[in-house]
C-alpha cells in the first residue's frame, strides 16, 4: 500500500487553510518561494517515516511514485509522460540541456536582456564548450510586435536556438511563445522554454505551442520544495547524453536486484528524456512536488489563473492611483503584477515597511512585485492597500 | 521534384552522433536504415505536411 495518497478536497482557492503557520497575512511572494502547504508537508512526513521504517525497502515505495509525478507534470504542461524527466533545479534542467543538444560550431543561441541569469548562464557555458555565439534582444521589446519583428532579422541571419522564458521575472511580460515558435521553426530553430514563472499559474501546453524543451523548478508556482524540477523534450527531439550517469542506462538496477551475472557496463543509454535522472534523487523534493501538483491538477490552472488576475484586478488601480507604474501587460498577463515605485519612494525602505506589516512581496530589480496564488484571498487587498499608505505616509 | 529531400538533420540513438539524413520525397510512414557511423539498425519516422508534402516530422527510434 502507499504511504501517502493525495488529499486535495482540504484545498479551495482564495482560502489559506493548508498554510497555517504561514505569517505574513497576504504572502504574494509566490514569484520567489513558495511556503509548503500541510499536505506538501504531510508528504515530507511520509517520505521520511517510510525511510526511517525500511532503509532501503523504502524504494519500492518511492519509485512508483516518481511514474506518477511525471504523469501529473505532464498534465499540466500537456505532455506525455515519457517526455518528462525528474530533476533538481531549474538550473539543472538548462545546463542539461545546454550541454547535451548536438551542437555544431558556430551556431547561434538568442537569448533575451533582461531574463532570469538562469536562462543565459547555461547557454553562455555552453557556448565556451561548443563554439556558439550568443546574440541578445530586448524581452520587453515582445510587448509590442517590435519583438517578433527583431526575431525575424535574427532568424534570417540564422538562428539554432531561441531561449526565452515563459514569463519575465521581474515585469510579468508572458511572452508569446506560439508565435515565437512558429517563427523559429519556420526558420528551422528550435526553443527552449525557462517555465519557472508559468507553471501552475499560468496555462501552459507545450504541444500546441510548439516547444521543444522545457525547464521548470518546483518552488514557485508550482508550491514545491526548493531542490526539486522537471525537464520537457518535446518527441523526436533526442538529445546527445554527455551528462548521463548510471542510472541513464537501460535496465540500470538489474544487477542489485535480480542476482549475478547483471553488472554490466554495456548497457544502452536511454535515449528518452528520463537518461537525465541519471543519479541518486531527491526523493523528499519530489514527493512534495508531486503533494502540491496534486493540488494545482484539483483547483485547475486557468481557475488559479482566474482567481490571480481578479487579485491582481483589485490591487493595481489602488497602486496606479499612489503614483505607482504598473508594467502589467493588457493582452500578455501572468501571475506576476510588478509596477515602478512613484520619485522619492525607496524601494528597500517600502519593502522592509510592508513585511513588518505583513505583506510579503519582493523588489526584483527596481520593482516592487506582486506574486499571490490560489491560496491568497481576494479580500485582504484593501488591507494590503491600508498598509501600503502607512509605509507611504 | 528532387531526388532527395534534406539534409534532415538527426542524432543516432544508439551512438549519438549528428548526422544528416536524406529521404525519398515520397517517403512517408516508417522504414529501416542504418547509422552510417555505427551502422545500428534505426527506424525512421517521417511524416509530411499534407498541404505540401515537405517532409516536416524525421524522427529516429532504435530498431532491431
Amino acid at each position: 500500500m502507499t504511504p501517502w495518497e493525495p488529499r486535495t478536497r482540504a484545498a479551495r482557492i482564495g482560502d489559506r487553510g493548508l498554510f497555517p503557520d504561514l505569517e505574513a497575512f497576504a504572502y504574494l511572494n509566490h514569484a520567489a518561494i513558495s511556503p509548503p502547504s500541510s499536505e506538501v508537508a504531510r508528504a515530507i512526513s511520509a517520505v521520511v517515516a517510510t525511510y526511517a521504517r525500511e532503509g532501503v525497502g523504502a524504494l519500492r515505495e518511492w519509485l512508483p511514485q516518481r511514474e506518477r509525478l511525471r504523469a501529473r507534470l505532464g498534465a499540466l504542461i500537456g505532455a506525455p509522460p515519457e517526455r518528462v524527466a525528474l530533476s533538481s533545479s531549474t538550473t539543472r534542467a538548462v545546463v542539461d540541456v545546454a550541454l547535451c543538444l548536438p551542437w555544431r560550431e558556430g551556431e547561434r543561441v538568442l537569448c533575451l536582456r533582461g531574463e532570469f541569469p538562469t536562462n543565459v548562464t547555461p547557454w553562455q557555458r555552453a557556448a565556451e564548450t561548443f563554439g556558439l555565439e550568443i546574440v541578445f534582444l530586448d524581452a520587453d521589446a515582445f510587448r509590442t510586435p517590435r519583438g517578433l519583428e527583431e526575431l525575424g532579422r535574427e532568424l534570417e541571419r540564422g538562428l539554432r536556438l531561441v531561449a526565452v522564458s515563459a514569463v519575465e521575472f521581474q515585469t510579468g511580460l508572458r511572452m508569446p511563445l506560439a508565435e515565437i515558435a512558429r517563427a523559429a521553426h519556420g526558420a528551422g530553430a528550435e526553443v527552449f522554454v525557462d517555465a519557472i514563472q508559468a507553471v501552475g499559474v499560468v496555462p501552459l501546453d507545450v504541444v500546441a505551442l510548439g516547444v521543444d524543451y522545457l525547464a521548470c523548478g518546483s518552488h514557485k508556482w508550482l508550491m514545491g520544495t526548493e531542490g526539486a524540477a522537471f525537464a520537457y523534450v518535446r518527441e523526436g527531439r533526442q538529445l546527445v547524453p554527455r551528462v548521463a550517469g548510471w542510472l541513464s542506462h537501460e535496465e540500470p538496477l538489474r544487477f542489485l536486484f535480480e542476482g549475478p551475472g547483471h553488472l554490466r557496463y554495456d548497457r544502452p543509454i536511454r535515449t528518452d528524456p528520463t537518461f537525465l535522472e541519471s543519479g541518486a534523487a531527491n526523493a523528499i523534493g519530489l514527493a512534495a512536488l508531486e503533494a502540491s501538483v496534486a493540488i494545482l491538477g484539483e483547483l485547475g490552472v486557468p481557475a488559479i489563473f482566474d482567481h490571480v488576475q481578479r487579485y491582481h484586478d483589485a490591487l493595481e488601480p489602488a497602486l496606479l492611483e499612489r503614483g505607482f507604474e504598473s508594467e502589467r501587460d493588457p493582452r500578455l498577463r501572468s501571475g506576476i503584477l510588478s509596477v515602478r515605485p512613484p520619485r522619492g519612494v525607496e524601494l528597500p525602505e517600502l519593502h522592509q515597511a510592508l513585511a513588518e506589516r505583513g505583506v510579503a512581496c519582493s523588489t526584483p530589480d527596481g520593482r516592487l512585485r506582486f506574486a499571490p496564488h490560489w491560496p491568497s484571498s481576494v479580500d485582504e487587498v484593501p488591507r494590503v492597500v491600508e498598509a501600503l499608505d502607512e509605509c507611504l505616509r | 521534384m528532387p531526388a532527395v529531400t534534406g539534409p534532415h538533420p538527426v542524432v543516432c540513438p544508439w551512438c549519438f552522433e549528428s548526422v544528416e539524413l536524406y529521404v525519398d520525397p515520397d517517403t512517408r510512414g516508417l522504414f529501416v536504415e542504418d547509422c552510417e557511423v555505427c551502422c545500428r539498425p534505426w527506424a525512421v519516422h517521417v511524416e509530411r505536411d499534407a498541404r505540401t508534402g515537405e517532409a516536416v516530422v524525421v524522427r529516429v527510434d532504435r530498431a532491431g
